[in-house]
């Protein structure tokens, strides 16, 4: 059983492993260092919007399914709350 | 960048060697097809390297995704396996040239009662076994990732048809003994130790790692991942069974059946395109998994 992360990084990285398996955390990594220019582990709620519209640019790349993609920006939404 | 294209190089550089080979060797050494001459058969050559460099692009493209994820854990089998499906990648061309330079037939080194077959036989037998073990160190790995045990009836349903094969294997090879043992060139016991007990081991390890494979495919995480891996399991999966398919068919078709060339060359073109597509399936997978990490 995974532990459960704390910090909103982990968080984000346990619910993109559902779709992007071990991929997940490269994948966050990435987004965040690319397009928000910080390290990952000082990622903060505030950050979480933009986040969202660089992950859903990349999710549509990757995926044609737009209810998955739905589907998991809902799930990343819920962290801002 | 300098390495892929490195492997593309030692494409050209293969296909030179073979064409060399082919226009110096005797032509009754080369091929049987005495109604055309060398230049003449040049054109049959050429889809056999389509098919080649089809396989060399299937490696490119798993190297690629493995190197760009190298430091993770995935990506240390990922190259593991890339490792593998190199070496199986340059099993028929690497085949074909010690076919000519051995003075068997030209596609496939089964085809002589040539003294030297017997290089051709063990190359045919430690080259894929190379490949073959590093595919199924890195399959075991990926499943260890996903806490993967075999399940009992997964090993029964492996364990049973290794059986059955290295019987029928076995048997085969002993009439063909009985029939001309001066093809073997070796006593019985040396071609059971030497010849059917490696080949059957092979086999084993083979479904091993395919079985591995098509459960990670099922049970890793991450629904786009997984999609990725469609193709690429059925691509590694297919390279591993086709390999197989035909070391047995081949040895038994071809040198002991004595079956005709026509049937040969047909027989062998089609498993060989059935390999490149298998590679193409590594490759399209590779690029579909390579794309998450691109992005």
């Amino acid at each position: 059983m995974p532990r459960k992360s704390t910090t909103l990084y982990g968080q984000a990285v346990d619910i993109t492993r559902e779709y992007l398996g071990p991929a997940a955390d490269r994948f966050i990594s990435r987004q965040i260092e690319n397009h928000l220019h910080k390290k990952p582990e000082n990622l903060k709620k505030g950050d979480l919007k933009d986040l969202l519209v660089w992950i859903n640019l990349a999710m549509n790349v990757l995926i044609a399914d737009r209810s998955l993609v739905e589907d998991y920006l809902q799930k990343l939404n819920r962290l801002m709350q | 960048m300098t390495k892929r294209l490195n492997i593309y190089y030692l494409f050209g550089f293969l296909v030179a060697v073979y064409f060399c080979a082919f226009l110096s060797a005797p032509s009754h050494f080369v091929i049987k097809l005495n109604l055309l001459s060398k230049l003449e058969q040049l054109p049959l050559l050429l889809p056999y390297l389509i098919i080649w460099l089809v396989g060399f692009y299937g490696y490119d493209r798993l190297k690629s995704y493995g190197s760009r994820i190298k430091n993770s854990s995935d990506g240390k089998q990922i190259n593991l396996i890339a490792n593998g499906v190199l070496v199986l990648a340059l099993w028929p061309p690497l085949s074909s040239i010690l076919s000519v330079l051995t003075g068997a037939t030209l596609v496939h080194p089964m085809g002589s009662t040539d003294r030297l077959i017997v290089i051709d036989a063990y190359f045919n037998i430690i080259w894929p076994f190379i490949g073959f073990w590093f595919v199924s160190l890195g399959a075991r790995g990926l499943s260890e990732l996903i806490n993967l045990r075999a399940s009992f009836k997964a090993l029964n349903i492996v364990a049973a048809i290794v059986c059955v094969l290295g019987v029928l294997f076995t048997q085969s090879i002993s009439y063909a003994y009985k029939r001309d043992p001066s093809n073997f060139n070796e006593p019985y016991w040396l071609v059971l130790s030497t010849l059917v007990v490696p080949y059957i081991y092979m086999w084993f390890l083979g479904m091993m790692a395919t079985y591995y494979i098509f459960q990670y495919k099922r049970l890793s995480p991450g629904v786009v991942y997984r999609f990725g891996w469609i193709n690429l399991s059925a691509g590694i999966g297919g390279v591993l069974l086709l390999s197989i398919i035909l070391e047995f068919a081949y040895t038994l078709e071809i040198k002991f059946a004595k079956a005709s060339l026509v049937s040969f060359m047909t027989l062998d073109f089609i498993f060989l395109i059935l390999y490149a597509a298998a590679f193409g399936f590594i490759a399209k997978g590779a690029k579909q998994l390579k794309r998450i990490e691109d992005i």
